[in-house]
């Protein structure tokens, strides 16, 4: 041991450094060893899941109202168009000129949903083809200031918007789903007397162009027969047409992955080419508007 | 001699001079070696220093690994386990999220096995394993379930017991949000964004593991992630994670398709102790571990059948002989489920009536007050009476859209030891 000791002393402290580090290691290596072992008599094995969110899709009348008060009516075939002061627009033949469409508004609101899917079935026994676009909610100032911009004055019926009066008070929510007022809800929480309007929001493009959804529609006889069973002598206009737009983001331009509550705004038009319709051979049509959470 | 005197005056001081330098001289040497020896002795004491913190660091992982050895401190031999781990199956689901939380679970490498119907296929193992699947949902929401492809290889023909331990961590995806609160989007490597199939931007996320309301903020708060508005919902999330953790129950066996119930077998505890029998060496032997997301309370703690059930029971009904026995899997189930209450139902402690509640007070007429959590225990013992069957309900739907809410993935982690 004293050789030992007089022969390390004996050392350069570069090599004396070498030692103690060498000597270090050792212990450390023979301490870890049988500790890792230790570590070994154990496996472990794990699997991820995605959870699915469960998703809540409430279909109501505009600013969330009840869809009872959701009503496609009012269609005139002779009512005239106007301009936002109430005198006709006359065509370039100046005779005055019949509208061509009504806009009716309904809102679609939920809470951790993505992305859904709203589909149309509708029988045919008027001349009239039916359009889904995205909408906005406004207040009257903020209608008047887009009007201004577009240099239109703020009434008519050839301005594209919608009137629907508030009910109820916004702030109870519905089914629990509460709103924050915020522009990506694009919902006027604190708004709870008087009229919001409604036009469509062209910055909408996710369906097509211009706030308007291109869907598909469907025409398989697989729907007809779970419409009409075996019964073969149905009315062709009584066959519902389906017409469904898929992947409808609950916010546009976000994913959602935060499954934050929502709620948009949407104009179901319904048009007719000038001169086919008629007040007295009208009939009666049935439109059902279905919405589906995609995920 | 005046003179004379001077001079031997002198020489006397000079001589005390001199001795005085040689002390001086002497007491420095002494000084030096005490300092040289001092010297010694801190390097001493610091090599000591240096020596045992690197043997606590090493063995510092002895005081992790508490659940395996204790008592066993004569078991200082390296031992390896009698068996290892395989599994079974063409996918791994959610690999590059599972991997970018645990990064030690592997594919592994494949081997060719027989299983204990001499069966070949094509097996993974190693110790820290990613678990396989052939056909499944690819979301789980409530009433989802899978089994676990799990096997066992013993590296003997003797018969080894296993122990496995089950667990369930939850991880939420949170929106990335930039200094000014506004959402980031993916981008490419050239800075483009990453658009969805409608050209729309996709919002990018972070996928953060739900451990303590404290750690959820803090992650959710990072420079990276930035949303605040979620960590401030941080106990919410830790909320949701042991409700997840609480309505994925684990279970043994399946039964027969057409028997009236789901599993032979229920492990409340999340704890497994298996024999695998003898000569089995170099085989995969199968264990059976299903989970279940049930989908309604009815199907767990209702005793008989029931038309309020919708779905069948996880476990086997009780014959009217059998209602008052503890022993039975139904038994176990409904005890899980009075012991878990926190975790499986959402605001149990606010459903009683007022009737109720005066159970829980102290008067003439009842001496012997019982808590709410007794007296809601009494509605699930009583499931089959309507009152109680919605009210208890309500409760599970409510932490299961809790759960639906907050959680994106979630992730089950097996941990097996020798059972011995």
């Amino acid at each position: 041991m004293k050789n030992a000791i007089k022969k390390f002393k004996e050392l350069t402290p570069f090599n004396k450094f070498r030692i103690i580090i060498a000597s270090l290691m050792t212990i450390a290596l023979m301490v870890s060893l049988p500790v890792y072992a230790w570590f070994t008599t154990q496996r472990k094995a794990a699997e991820m899941y995605e959870v699915e969110a469960p998703s809540t899709l409430i279909l109501s009348a505009a600013h969330r109202e009840d869809s009872v008060n959701f009503e496609v009516k009012g269609i005139d075939a002779d009512e005239i168009l106007v301009d936002g002061e109430g005198n006709p627009i006359k065509d370039s033949n100046d005779k005055e000129q019949k509208i061509t469409h009504k806009d009716y508004v309904f809102c679609v609101t939920g809470d951790a949903v993505d992305k859904f899917t709203i589909q149309l079935a509708y029988t045919t026994n008027n001349p009239f083809t039916y359009k889904v676009y995205a909408a906005k909610e406004l207040t009257k100032a903020e209608l008047d200031s887009e009007l201004d911009n577009e240099g239109f004055i703020s009434s008519g019926n050839e301005v594209d918007y919608v009137a629907c009066p508030v009910i109820n008070d916004p702030a109870e929510g519905i089914d629990g789903i509460t709103l924050t007022d915020t522009d990506s809800v694009k919902y006027h929480t604190s708004v709870n007397s008087g009229e919001l309007y409604y036009r469509i929001d062209k910055s909408v493009t996710e369906g097509g162009t211009a706030g308007l959804y291109n869907g598909t529609t469907i025409s398989s006889s697989t729907y007809l027969s779970k419409s009409y069973g075996t019964y073969s002598q149905v009315q062709e206009n009584v066959k519902p047409v389906y017409w469904q737009a898929t992947n409808v983001s609950a916010i546009p331009g976000s994913s959602n992955s935060n499954k934050e509550s929502f709620s948009r705004h949407f104009i179901l038009r319904v048009e007719w080419a000038a001169g086919t319709l008629d007040n007295k051979s009208k009939e009666t049509d049935i439109v059902y508007i279905t919405v589906k959470a995609n995920n | 001699m005046k003179e004379d005197k001077e001079i031997m005056t002198k020489s006397i001081l000079e001589t005390a001079e001199s001795a005085s330098a040689y002390a001086e001289a002497r007491l420095e040497k002494v000084r030096n070696e005490y300092q040289k020896r001092k010297i010694k002795m801190m390097k001493i004491s610091c090599m000591m220093i240096i020596v045992s913190i690197v043997l606590v660091f090493a063995t510092r992982s002895w005081f992790t690994m508490s659940r395996d050895v204790q008592g066993t401190d004569a078991n200082m031999t390296a031992s390896d386990l009698p068996f290892s781990i395989a599994t079974k199956g063409a996918n791994i689901r959610n690999q590059s999220i599972i991997n970018s939380k645990r990064s030690e679970y592997v594919e592994g490498s494949s081997c060719p096995l027989v299983d204990t119907n001499n069966v070949s296929g094509t097996y993974y193992t190693d110790e820290s394993l990613l678990l396989r699947y052939d056909t499944g949902a690819s979301k789980i929401g409530p009433n989802g379930s899978g089994e676990l492809s799990f096997y066992v290889i013993p590296k003997t023909n003797e018969s080894t017991s296993v122990k496995i331990l089950m667990n369930v961590v939850a991880f939420a995806k949170v929106e990335k949000k930039d200094a000014s609160g506004n959402l980031v989007y993916k981008t490419d490597n050239n800075g483009n964004f990453v658009l969805d199939s409608n050209n729309n931007r996709i919002v990018d996320t972070e996928t953060i593991e739900i451990t303590t309301a404290a750690e959820f903020a803090a992650a959710a708060n990072a420079t990276t992630v930035n949303n605040s508005e979620i960590a401030a919902k941080a106990a919410d999330y830790v909320k949701a994670s042991d409700y997840l953790k609480g309505h994925i129950m684990f279970f043994g066996e399946k039964a027969a398709s057409n028997a009236d119930y789901l599993y032979t077998e229920s492990y409340p505890n999340r704890e497994i102790r298996k024999t695998v029998p003898a000569n089995n060496k170099g085989k995969a032997v199968a264990i059976p571990i299903n989970w279940m997301w049930t989908n309604t309370l009815g199907q767990i703690t209702l005793k008989q059948a029931d038309s309020k059930r919708d779905g069948k029971p996880v476990v086997q009904d009780l014959t009217n002989e059998q209602l008052a026995l503890t022993t039975t899997e139904k038994a176990k189930v409904i005890k899980y489920v009075k012991d878990n209450k926190d975790d499986i139902l959402a605001n149990w402690t606010t459903i009683l009536t007022a009737e109720e509640l005066l159970q829980t007070v102290q008067s003439e007429s009842n001496p012997d007050p019982k808590t709410i959590s007794e007296v809601v225990d009494g509605l699930i013992d009583n499931m089959d009476v309507v009152d109680n069957f919605n009210r208890l309900s309500s409760c599970y739907n409510s932490a299961d859209y809790a759960i639906g809410t907050k959680i994106s993935y979630f992730m089950i982690e097996v941990t097996v030891t020798s059972g011995e």
